[in-house]
């Protein structure tokens, strides 16, 4: 056999969708009648289900964003050039390919950086400040992508219960649900771990008047309602407040403690939601800043990619010793912040993965 | 079955181009096609295969032989696969799908699915609509117009090597 092999379509298909997202992309060019197939919703997701993509980074700076591909091997980096441009403030959080960013003028976008589609979300409320926590997630469910977004009053002045608000990407509205049984933690960095169907951020509680805990809230996307998770029994408190970021990592939540410029704890949830499987893992070596964050792990290499304070860097787990990333053959440039992500060719502006 | 007198059981398969292949039938059942027909006694004497040639037929037995040999571990099954498929080519590989989806063989099928894809990745337009006989109906400006909406995919793209 050769030239004009005829392998069934529907193998066919099947041998697509375990292909990277960028090159489905590219064979997006073959005909129009692969062309479409592969934005159907049942392609799209297979190829969600199958992952085939290796995850990347995205980093923002002020001017754009930038995704690393190809980690482990000669890194390189992709400026993703939206039209019209904006000035990039955060990344509020990312599932299944997509990442939602805000502006310094605090609009909110939705994005896929493979298949460099964009998707604003319409303000939930007239005044949007930064104060607010983010967070976007999956809900199962229901089969909806949704968008948390949780307000409250200016922290240090009056500690108050958030007001919560979702946003239904898949049928585009916002809708309050009930307040948050939790105050927000007056830190600095209001990052969001999106796991479980859950959306998760470090709060505070109070028991009695002026008797405040911190620990951890957990959004199910699903019942639209609050749980909370227990806080590993030996992290210092009076550290969450400002050196501690929950992130996932590994497919499990983490607490980063930032001790000092030499050292920085991970806690890691090895099982979700028992509290006794926390497990602390102490980073050494001399880091850029004391804002670490673990991104992704190396395969084979028994190395972490990590953010510290404008700066990639591999940790390696054995040696215990730190080197920069080299991308695009030489140093990097300064970000702002970085982002794991795994590409998909899910639209931003479908908001389900099963109805067209 | 033979099991039960201790002496294994042979089948007799025949290719599309009139080879005759020799296997065990504890091996050849890993097809679900074949261990119908044994099922069904319809493999007393020389089972047809009439979608398979010799030359894959003969590759597909070597497969059955090496994978029926190691006893059951999914890691030490998945890196024999890794390496029964490792210097296949497009085309053979082509054929060993074709092959593994008549024979009902979904470990095999799904092993060559990922390798195919795997050579597949960094590939040209112009090579997998020639290697899947994809027909081009876009106009040229439609193709540029799509092209140019996914500019950045084309980066990294291997040079073809089939012509």
């Amino acid at each position: 056999m050769a030239a004009n092999t005829t392998i069934p379509h529907d193998i066919m298909l099947d041998i697509f969708s375990r292909l990277p997202a960028k090159s489905i992309c590219r064979f997006k060019c073959l005909s129009k009648v692969w062309s479409r197939m592969f934005s159907t919703t049942y392609f799209v997701n297979s190829q969600l289900h199958r992952k085939p993509d290796e995850e990347s980074v995205i980093v923002i700076s002020r001017e754009n964003i930038q995704t690393i591909d190809n980690i482990q091997l000669n890194a390189v980096s992709r400026t993703i050039d939206f039209k019209p441009s904006h000035d990039w403030f955060r990344i509020l959080g990312s599932c299944d390919g997509l990442i939602l960013l805000q502006t310094f003028e605090c609009r909110v976008f939705l994005i896929n950086p493979v298949t460099v589609e964009i998707l604003e979300v319409p303000p939930a409320t007239e005044n949007r400040i930064r104060t607010y926590k983010y967070g976007f997630g999956y809900d199962p469910c229901n089969d909806e992508y949704k968008i948390v977004e949780a307000r409250y009053s200016m922290p240090f002045v009056e500690k108050s219960k958030m007001a919560v608000e979702v946003y239904n990407v898949k049928h585009g509205f916002w809708k309050r649900v009930e307040d948050s049984p939790f105050i927000p933690c007056p830190t600095r960095n209001s990052h969001s771990a999106f796991l479980n169907g859950k959306i998760h951020w470090l709060v505070e509680k109070t028991v009695e008047a002026g008797d405040d805990y911190s620990t951890i809230a957990a959004f199910d996307l699903a019942s639209e309602a609050f749980k909370e998770i227990a806080l590993p029994s030996g992290i210092s408190l009076n550290r969450i407040i400002w050196q501690c970021k929950l992130v996932v990592f590994e497919g499990c939540l983490c607490i980063v403690e930032s001790k000092s410029n030499s050292e920085n704890d991970i806690w890691s949830m090895k099982q979700y939601g028992v509290a006794e499987s926390w497990i602390k893992y102490t980073f050494f070596g001399d880091f850029f800043g004391k804002n670490l964050k673990p991104l992704c792990s190396i395969e084979d290499g028994d190395e972490i990619l990590l953010s510290s304070l404008n700066k990639l860097q591999f940790y390696n787990l054995n040696e215990l010793s730190l080197r920069d990333a080299v991308i695009d053959a030489g140093p990097h440039t300064v970000y702002e912040e970085a982002w794991p992500f795994v590409g998909s060719i899910l639209s931003p502006s479908v908001g389900s993965r099963l109805s067209e | 079955m033979a099991a039960e007198t201790g002496t294994p059981t042979t089948l007799t398969l025949k290719s599309n181009d009139d080879e005759l292949f020799s296997v065990a039938e504890s091996a050849a059942i890993l097809s679900v096609t074949i261990r119908n027909m044994v099922e069904d006694g319809c493999a007393g004497g020389v089972i047809p295969l009439d979608n398979v040639d010799g030359k894959t037929l003969a590759s597909v037995i070597t497969y059955m032989n090496g994978i029926s040999a190691i006893p059951a571990d999914e890691e030490k099954k998945k890196s024999y696969r890794d390496k029964f498929l490792s210097d296949k080519d497009f085309e053979t590989l082509a054929d060993m799908v074709l092959a593994a989806n008549y024979l009902n063989m979904s470990c095999l099928m799904d092993a060559v699915s990922a390798k195919i894809a795997q050579v597949m990745e960094k590939k040209s337009v112009g090579w997998v609509r020639r290697k899947f006989g994809i027909e081009n109906d876009y106009t040229p400006e439609e193709e540029a117009a799509v092209k140019e909406e996914h500019k950045w995919t084309f980066e990294g793209v291997e040079t073809d090597d089939d012509n």
